[in-house]
Formats: structure tokens, sequence, C-alpha cells
């Protein structure tokens, strides 16, 4: 009986060394898609496998007795996988009080774009604990994705193995944390349209290890999308200018007419619920931001901010004040006829050391005066990191 | 789960009810003590000296006696003192809790000076916190960073030692280490020369124990305000205060209203400060979103106050001048009558965990100012933690 049992876990093992070996003809050559009836199939790939690539501060190692991978500002790709449909299961613990750690899925060919979703070891209990965001040109977007489907409360163990499983399924997904019953996050509306990618565990900063890495395709579910619904008064046409170096421009001065007229502008749409995110059209900054880990200096130049010119058109029948709500990360002048009239400041740290900077149209509104006829309303819009975007509403302010 | 430290204020107005009667009572002993030379006294946990509201009372932890409070206040009887040093220790199991000193409470508890501990921020810029009490109303979203608050790592279900310096309008908080100051309070905002002491406690249970008070002699008082930067409007009229749900905060006054007010000329302080809790009662609702940000957030907050600000501005000609406008907690701007900017940064409003410190560098409203006299005007409303707003004007280069 004893005799069985190994000889049947020999089997096991030769034949995920074969399918070390010869991965790519194994999942790249017939996926799912080509074949969607046949069984299932879990791969587990163990911390020395050569089928992870490494970057960053990642190793095999040992933790509490286990044989792991270390991350630790660093990432761990499975090679030769792409994944649409999925499960992944793995084991993770972490002595760190302050950790980013997670999965990516749907990474696209050249790596800049991909789905991520991770758990904030420090958050642990709080709102932000666990958070979905999309990955457009190297930039997370958790300024803008925030809430329901983004963001949820979970405490997160300290030190001690517990398990998390990743289930994608078409444009959804679902994160399960310790308990295997119920998703501790829903995820429903993947943001970045990709459908199909590598996976990786990431971690951002924070000692983290991984054991017990499992990934099972599954068959592919009709592709649907929940996208909120978009309120009637949100402004969504607008034309975005190249990214300029923030700190070479006077962010209080509009545009100059020559300026304006030999830019190429490019037309974008607002996605529901009126966000236009600006990663996805323009490479997201990483500068180091001094007044994250020193709340006195917030008020320095900070080198490597970005920012780039929005504008749009509002006509109006009659000279008349209306309400515009505005959310934008992470700040704003806000020109009317190429006169400015707000300016606002919401990176990140900003505020007060622990600030979010969440877009949100309900936090501020400025109350513009409108001419007859054509309006062109600019935003300049500077970033640092977490999600560069705005979203404008334009609402009746009816004169009494 | 998420306790808001605006929540501070129904234990406080409970124990205020009490402290009058108390107050009446001791009036005369307090006088004649006042003027005895130094004296220094412990006062056990079970003490009758001890005024004890909400969930006090005297027991034993980690073998020690001491007194527990939870949403409660331990207040000194029979006692009045200027300049003193205050020692205690204290431990908490709590994950969260609230816990300090109030020095020179006066008018029944309206007014006073307040330190403490944030546990839940333990290591974070504001694990401290000082600020005055005015009118019942923290102000810790006006009175922020250096002299305010600061960090420290707070121990958990340890019994450690606090000491507090009480030097004229100085003061000084010590925490584990008694050589070093972990707050320095460099400059006293009630204005409260004398009061009463009390401990107090919100949130999460907390042991107090070895209570030692020992008066020091008067030093000169002396006020340590920071500069007023130029540009800083520092002269206002304030309406009273009225339930901002009735109003229409995007309306400016009518002008036939604004003439009925009773309009009351204050002083911003340095750097700019126009702290609405020194003239107005502060109000204590029950704010929703504290514990359910994207579900009631948006809902109306039955309780909140608003009050009108007004101050003119002269300009030898029509010209664009920017206004850096910090506020606490919901400002709405105008402009000779007209709405320029409505701004919402109430504790936990832009993010669950948001303070919404009063800064003039968060926002900047443009202003198109006419030659001659123009009328600016704020609608001011708050929930809790600091009423005020600082303005200041700089011309565009």
């Amino acid at each position: 009986m004893g005799k069985t049992v190994s000889q049947l876990w020999l089997l096991v093992l030769v034949f995920l060394a074969m399918l070390a070996v010869a991965p790519s003809q194994e999942t790249q050559s017939s996926g799912p898609a080509d074949k969607p009836d046949s069984a299932p199939q879990t791969v587990s790939v163990s911390p020395d496998s050569p089928r992870w690539s490494l970057d960053g501060e990642a190793k095999p190692a040992e933790y509490q007795g286990r044989k792991c991978l270390l991350l630790n500002g660093g990432a761990a790709t499975l090679k030769d996988f792409e994944m649409r449909d999925g499960v992944m299961d793995v084991d993770v613990a972490s002595p760190a009080k302050r950790g980013f750690f997670g999965f990516d899925f749907r990474i696209d060919k050249d790596g800049l774009n991909y789905e991520e979703v991770y758990l904030r070891q420090h958050k642990s209990g709080l709102p932000d604990a666990m958070q979905y965001t999309p990955v457009f040109n190297t930039g997370r977007n958790w300024q803008i994705y925030n809430g329901p489907g983004f963001t949820g409360t979970v405490d997160i163990p300290k030190d001690v193995w517990f398990h998390l499983r990743l289930e994608v399924v078409g444009a959804q997904a679902k994160l399960y944390v310790k308990d295997m019953d119920k998703p501790a996050l829903v995820m429903t509306d993947l943001k970045s349209g990709i459908q199909k990618g590598q996976v990786a565990l990431y971690v951002l900063a924070g000692e983290t290890y991984f054991s017990n890495f499992e990934v099972r395709e599954t068959p592919e579910a009709p592709w649907q999308r929940h996208l909120p619904p978009m309120p009637p008064s949100t402004l969504t046409k607008w034309s975005i200018s190249p990214s300029y170096d923030a700190l070479a421009r006077n962010l209080e001065r509009p545009l100059a007419p020559s300026d304006s007229a030999a830019i190429p502008w490019q037309n974008v749409e607002a996605e529901p619920p009126g966000f236009v995110v600006l990663y996805r059209y323009r490479e997201a900054p990483h500068p180091r931001v001094t007044f994250q880990s020193d709340f006195s200096t917030r008020l320095q130049p900070q080198p490597g901010m970005k920012v780039l010119y929005a504008r749009t058109n509002i006509e109006s029948d009659r000279d008349q004040v209306k309400k515009l709500e505005i959310g934008y990360s992470d700040e704003v002048s806000v020109f009317l006829n190429g006169k400015i009239l707000y300016r606002g400041r919401s990176a990140q740290s900003f505020r007060d050391p622990g600030f979010l900077g969440i877009v949100n149209p309900e936090n501020d509104a400025i109350y513009l005066p409108l001419k007859k006829g054509s309006n062109e309303l600019m935003l300049a819009i500077s970033e640092l990191g977490g999600g560069w975007g705005f979203i404008c509403r334009l609402e009746d302010y009816p004169e009494k | 789960m998420v306790k808001t430290v605006s929540q501070l204020s129904s234990p406080i107005v409970l124990f205020l009810a009490v402290l009058i009667v108390s107050l009446s009572q001791e009036a005369k002993a307090l006088a004649l003590r006042f003027d005895a030379t130094a004296q220094s006294f412990s006062v056990p946990p079970d003490s009758p000296r001890w005024n004890l509201q909400g969930q006090a009372r005297a027991t034993e932890y980690q073998g020690r006696k001491c007194l527990l409070l939870k949403n409660g206040v331990a207040a000194l009887n029979d006692f009045e003192m200027r300049d003193a040093v205050i020692d205690l220790d204290v431990a908490t199991p709590a994950n969260r809790a609230f816990y300090g000193i109030e020095f020179r409470v006066a008018d029944n508890g309206a007014n006073a000076e307040g330190i403490y501990l944030r546990q839940q921020k333990s290591g974070l810029p504001d694990a401290m916190q000082y600020t005055p009490i005015l009118n019942t109303g923290l102000n810790w979203q006006i009175y922020n960073g250096p002299g305010f608050n600061g960090a420290i790592d707070i121990p958990k279900d340890v019994w450690f030692h606090l000491r507090l310096e009480v030097v004229g309008a100085q003061a000084k908080l010590y925490v584990k280490d008694t050589d070093k100051p972990a707050l320095v309070m460099n400059d006293l905002k009630s204005g409260n020369q004398t009061g009463q002491v009390l401990l107090n406690a919100y949130a999460g249970e907390v042991y107090f124990s070895n209570f030692e008070i020992r008066t020091t002699p008067d030093v000169p008082w002396e006020r340590h305000l920071p500069p007023m930067p130029a540009g800083t409007i520092t002269k206002w009229s304030l309406s009273p205060s009225y339930d901002a749900l009735t109003r229409n905060l995007e309306r400016p006054l009518t002008s036939s209203e604004s003439d009925a007010i009773h309009w009351q000329d204050v002083e911003a302080e340095g750097p700019g400060f126009v702290v609405i809790n020194r003239y107005r009662e502060s109000p204590h609702p029950r704010t929703l979103f504290g514990n359910d940000f994207y579900l009631q957030r948006m809902k109306p907050q039955t309780g909140m106050q608003v009050v009108y600000a007004q101050t003119s501005i002269e300009s030898d000609r029509d010209q664009v001048k920017r206004l850096n406008i910090g506020y606490s907690d919901d400002v709405s701007v105008f402009l000779n009558g007209k709405i320029l900017y409505r701004g919402r940064s109430a504790q936990y409003f832009r993010d669950p965990e948001f303070l919404g410190i009063i800064s003039p560098e968060n926002d900047t409203v443009y202003l198109p100012l006419k030659k001659g006299n123009n009328e600016l005007m704020l609608a001011v409303s708050e929930l809790g933690g600091g009423w005020g707003f600082i303005c200041c004007l700089e011309g565009l280069t």
C-alpha cells in the first residue's frame, strides 16, 4: 500500500518535471480556447523551478519550515504560460509591518499593461486592506479605481502562512483571502481590457514569502463588461495634449493660443462613471516624492512631476453660471475661456500624511461663468503617482 | 468599529453638566488653595477627590490599583492649577483609544487645554496631539504639525509613564522617557491661565495609576504666536451659527438677511486662522460616514452648523488675485454676491482615513476683483474636529 502511494508520487513528480521542461508546447500551442472540452489542468510550480522568471529582489528561500519564494521589491513571472480564465492558489506569509503583495495577471506582451490585485499589510482591517487596480503604461490607478469592486477590508495575518486564491473569469475576478468559501474582494469589471496574458507574483515592498503556488486554467466564460452608469451631466469628450515636465511650466497660465495650435491634440472619451484615465494614453511618471516620507517637504517642487492639458467645449445658449463638479489627480488648474478660476492640490500624502488623493467629483465644485456660445474649458492636470486622471460633471446652478 | 475623535464630544457634554454643580460648590475652597505655595500630592484611584463621569471606576490592572476609564472622565475636585507637573502611569489593552489629560479646564469644562494619545496611531505623525478645547470643541484640524502633534511609539498592554509639565503659556509632554519631552507645546492656545485637571479616555479601556501633581511657581506669561504672513486676511465679521441643513449653501446671504444679522468682528490669529470655535458653540453631531464611507458620505449630516464670514477687499483696479484658502469642514466662497467655489473637507470625507487638516496651500480660488470695494463672503460649515478657516490674498505675476 505504502509502496503504491510512493510510486504514484514518483509518477506525479516525473510528470511535473516534464511539464517544467516542456511548458511552452503544453500551454501556448493548445490553450483552453482551442480545447474548451479538455479537462482543467492544475500546474504547480515549485519555488526553485526554472519556470519562474525572477526580477528585483526575488529568490527561493525557506521560511517557517517551508520551501518558498522570497520577494521584496520583486516579481516572479511564470514563463511560457498565458492565461485568460483560471484559478491561482498560493500560500503567503510576511513578517513585514508594511508591505504590498499580490498577483499580476493578464500581463501584456511588453509587460507595461496588466491587472493587479494586492494586499496592503499595514492597512489590515481598514477599507483599503485589499486593492484591485489595472496597470496602464506601468502606472497603478488606485486613486481612480476605488471603493466597491476595487478595495475592501480584510484582516491580514502577520508572520503566519495563509492562503490566497484568485479566480479570473472573463471580465470579472474574485480574490479569496484565508476563507475559500467566500470571496474577500469581488472585481465586477476588470479595467485593462486585456483578455489574456502572463501571471506573476509581485511584491512592491516588504519581505514576503510565497509557497504552494498552483494555477489551473478554466474554460473561457463569455466576455461581459459591467461598466457603471455614466451620469448624463458628465463631460465625456476631451482632447489631451502631450505630457510635459510640470516644473518647466507655469501651471497658473493657460496654454497660449499659439502653443495650443501647435499641439497634436488627441481626442479621448471618458469611461463610466466619467473618468478620463490618463495612464491609458500617457506613460506614468515614477518620481520619488519627498513628502510621502517627510510631510514637512510637501511644498517643495517635486522633480519628475508631469503635466498635461485637457480641453473640451461647452456650448451655452445664454450667459449663465453652471456648476462644474471636478475630481482630479494629482493636481489641477481650471481655466475657462483662457482665465484661471481654481487650482487644487491632492497628491497622495499632500493634504495630510496619510491622505490618499482619491479622485471623486463630490469634493470640489467650481462655478463657471459661461458666455453664450462656445466656451473652452481647459484643465492642467499634473501627476506624481497613483493614478492620473479627472472626472467632470456640469450641473445646473439655477439662477434664483 | 471606527470611532471618531469628534465622538469625544458626548461624554464631554455629559461631564460638563455635572461639573457645573461641583464647581459652584468648590469655588470658595479653590480660591483659598490657589494662593497657597507650591504643593505636591498624590491621589489614589479610590480617592473621593476624583469626580468620575461616564464609564469610570477604581479597579485593579496588572497587579496595580488604578482608575479604569472607557468613554469616561476623572476630574480632580477641589483643585485648580496654573503651572504644575503632572505624573501618572497609563496602560491600555485597546487597539483603538484616545486618552490623556485636560488641564486648565475652565468655564464648566467648555474651555481647556488637552493632550491625548491616539493608540491606533502609534508610530505615526499624529500619535500625540495637543489641542485647546474651545466652547466644547476640539481643534486638531486647525492646530496641527510641530507644537501640536508628533510621532511616538505607544506601548500596548504595558504600564508606561506620562509626565506633563505646564509652565506659563508653554507645556511639555513626556512619554515613557522623562529626560526628553516627546511633545513640546510652545504656545498654549486657549488663553486659560488656571483651571481644573482631569483624565479622560475614549473608544477603548484605559487604566491610570500613580497619579501625582506638583504645583510650581508661576512663570511670566509669554505667548509664542507664529508670524502672520503678508497677504493674510485678518479682519472678518462672523454671523450667528445656523443649522446648515436649513440653508442653501450655494447661495450667499441676501442683503436683507445680511442687514438683519448682528455681525461680530473678529481677528485672525497668527499664522492667520479664524478659529470659529472661539466664538460659537461647537457642534457635536454623530457623523455617519465615519463608519461607512462609501454609502454614507453624501447623505445630509444632521447637526451640521454653518457660519457666514465676511470681509472687504479694496482693489485699486480691476484685477485677478489669488485667494489661498484652507477651511474646515466645508466652504462656499462668494465674491460680490456670486459663488465661485465650494469645497468639502470634513474628517473622513475625501477618503476613509482623511483628516481634513486646514492648510492654505491645498486650494486656490482666483478672485476677479473690481476696482474699489469687494465683498468676500464664506459659508463655513462644521461637523467636528475644529471649525475655522485661513485666507491669504496674493497678487498674480
